[in-house]
């Protein structure tokens, strides 16, 4: 088609302008469609030099759950529910409403890399993309006073985003500490209408990330391993009533008497494990192949052991997940690289 | 040049000007006569058997919302002089089908459904956001509401979320729903008013609750069951919309339209009508587990989803 297009303009305009010749007609005739194929939306031309919004984001499964299984560690959870949740919206021709997701956990689960994983599949960029938005409560809301205006300038900046790109992805971070009320702001667009002012929200993906629940989760997850059962039994029915309940009453958790929770409008609610032991050495495994390092098991322990965990008696879940793992890396590395020395 | 004859590039302005002015002029006079004339119909092509099958086949578990919808708008279509405009009032919890149901009405009433131009929808959270812009809103959704109605007597304004309104903001269209005088040739009663909340929901749900501990049928709870009470419960609220509204003391609500707690049975109909819309197959075992995962009430008899019929959509995805 496009060929065509082309192969007329380069026919039929020199023949219809015998007054200049050819050459010069057909060089001007092309780089004024090129000019406008450039500044075009969407054009083939201009998406490839700059990124352009995937109306029809289908996501890759395969891909999606490669990137899960190699990167994201001791999260059956969290991995099982993502996948299912995402695939069945992209799937979805005419889904209903937006997908929203709400991620809860300890520290240093893995909740930010999950939604950074998820992001870069639906737009290669990944947060960098012009259409995935991070906010940050304590950076983007920090004042109480404000709150009104803050409501208003994120109803604008949804609204034009999304008009834009119909499949742009919202990320909220530390939603335990959003002031509860600027979430309800956009209640309206996470519902299940049609359009709202002319703009269909439908194919959105909207992230909620927070500690709150984390508490809970951590105790069920005790819970399950003092009776002895196997991490991998753990199902999300177990979690989810906890959750819901938990995170709607706690008052710290910015989705407080929300009526994003009230309305039902929350898709799943993803519950992410306290970090075994095992886990951080996985943790501290890919972070030495990730600096083309070979894997020294020793070094692998010591980290490990580095780390604190809790409870006190029985010492089976990291403090901090996944977190410091590089700081304390780069530490033992170090050390490594003047024994190496000394003794050469 | 003679004088009186235009020179020649003026006559050939003149004679595109003319041929060009003639479809605009009846453009604009066919613009003209749809706000003089009483039937004009703007994109308004009713079908309500069409409305009525709908509702019959996808609309589940609402026995007295279809009795009064289907009451409601012939009553309103078949005369070709209405009294005053249709307003109809959707009250009940979460999930149970009432924007559903209201997109449903626009899109056998509409041609374009809601995207046609006569079709206005407002959120208080989207429209009215701001508690201390009360007076400029009332100013503005006068004028909005007066300036369509003039432009189209056909038009159709959905007010959701009346219970997130601010009180004394709805009484500014109070004018427009009774039996008002006739302005430049419109016919301002022949619009429609649909006000959609979730005040008077828990009333409902007491209601129905009670009810099916007395053993009565569904299909056996009637208006005179739950009017007076949803009126109450609306009225008296301070948070609600409607609070000491004018449209409640002067019974300008044509149809009180409740919504009934959806059971066990009907959110399995849910899912299998979303498989069928989505193209994938009906397994019985998925319908059960999806219905199973959504949180009942009352807590001992778990007879009544707390969702309704939300996020069933997406459940599906995670089970099947």
């Amino acid at each position: 088609m496009k060929l065509l297009k082309a192969a007329v303009i380069f026919v039929l305009v020199p023949t219809l302008t015998p007054a200049f010749d050819p050459l010069s007609v057909s060089v001007v005739a092309g780089s004024a469609v090129m000019a406008w194929h450039l500044f075009s939306s969407d054009s083939w031309l201009r998406c490839r030099f700059q990124e352009c919004c995937n109306k029809n984001a289908t996501v890759n499964f395969t891909a999606l759950k490669a990137q899960l299984d190699n990167r994201l560690f001791g999260q059956h959870l969290a991995k099982d529910v993502v996948l299912k949740a995402v695939l069945g919206f992209s799937n979805n021709p005419s889904p209903k409403k937006p997908l929203i997701l709400s991620l809860h956990g300890w520290a240093g689960t893995g909740k930010n890399f999950l939604s950074q994983i998820l992001a870069e599949q639906v737009h290669p960029a990944g947060l960098r993309s012009k259409f995935v938005h991070l906010f940050l409560a304590t950076l983007h809301f920090p004042h109480q006073d404000q709150v009104k205006l803050y409501k208003e300038q994120l109803q604008n900046w949804i609204r034009g985003n999304v008009s834009a790109c119909p499949s742009s992805v919202f990320i909220f971070d530390e939603m335990d500490k959003m002031h509860p009320g600027v979430i309800d702001a956009i209640k309206p667009f996470l519902d299940y209408y049609e359009e709202v002012d002319g703009v269909s929200y439908r194919k959105a993906i909207f992230i909620f990330l927070s500690n709150a629940g984390g508490d809970l989760i951590n105790k069920a997850a005790f819970d399950f391993w003092s009776s002895g059962k196997r991490r991998e039994d753990i199902q999300l029915k177990d979690l989810e009533p906890l959750l819901s309940v938990g995170v709607f009453n706690n008052k710290n958790s910015g989705l407080w008497h929300s009526s994003i929770i009230d309305r039902n409008l929350i898709d799943y609610f993803v519950p992410f494990l306290p970090l075994e032991q095992r886990h951080v050495k996985m943790c501290v495994r890919a972070e030495m192949t990730a600096r083309g390092y070979a894997v020294d098991e020793k070094i692998v322990q010591a980290v490990a052991d580095e780390m604190t965990y809790f409870p006190k008696e029985q010492k089976i879940y990291s403090d901090k997940g996944c977190k410091t793992v590089q700081a304390k890396l780069d530490i033992h590395e170090d050390f490594v690289m003047r024994d190496m020395k000394a003794r050469a | 040049m003679a004088p009186g004859v235009a020179p020649a590039p003026l006559r050939v302005l003149l004679v595109l000007l003319a041929v060009a002015a003639r479809p605009a002029a009846a453009w604009d006079l066919w613009a003209l006569r749809c706000g003089f004339s009483a039937d004009c119909e703007c994109g308004f092509e009713p079908d309500l058997r069409g409305l009525e099958f709908d509702l019959a086949t996808n609309l589940v578990g609402q026995p007295l919302v279809r009795q009064q919808v289907m009451k409601g708008l012939r009553g309103f279509l078949e005369n070709p002089n209405p009294v005053k405009p249709l307003v109809m009032s959707f009250h009940g919890s979460t999930g149970t089908g009432k924007t559903y149901v209201s997109s449903m009405l626009i899109r056998y009433l509409f041609q374009r459904g809601l995207q046609s131009p006569y079709v206005h929808h407002f959120s208080p959270i989207v429209h009215f956001p701001h508690a201390e812009l009360i007076e400029q809103y009332k100013e503005s959704l006068k004028r909005w509401i007066q300036g369509n109605l003039t432009n189209c007597g056909r038009s159709a304004f959905l007010f959701d979320e009346m219970d997130k309104m601010h009180p004394g903001l709805i009484d500014v269209i109070i004018p427009f729903l009774g039996p008002s005088w006739v302005v430049y040739g419109t016919n301002y009663r022949k619009a429609i008013f649909i006000f959609i909340s979730n005040a008077g929901g828990e009333q409902i749900n007491n209601v129905t609750l009670a009810l099916w501990r007395a053993r009565k049928d569904r299909e056996e709870i009637s208006l005179q069951d739950l009017e007076p009470a949803i009126s109450k419960a609306v009225f008296e609220n301070p948070q609600s919309g409607f609070w000491k509204s004018g449209i409640i003391n002067e019974h300008l609500i044509d149809f009180v339209v409740p919504f009934l707690p959806l059971k066990h049975h009907h959110v399995k109909q849910c899912v299998i009508s979303e498989l069928v819309q989505q193209g994938l197959e009906v397994r019985p075992g998925v319908v059960q587990e999806v219905a199973d995962s959504i949180p009942y009430f009352p807590e001992e008899e778990k007879l009544f989803s707390s969702t309704g019929c939300k996020t069933v959509a997406s459940r599906i995805s995670f089970f099947f």
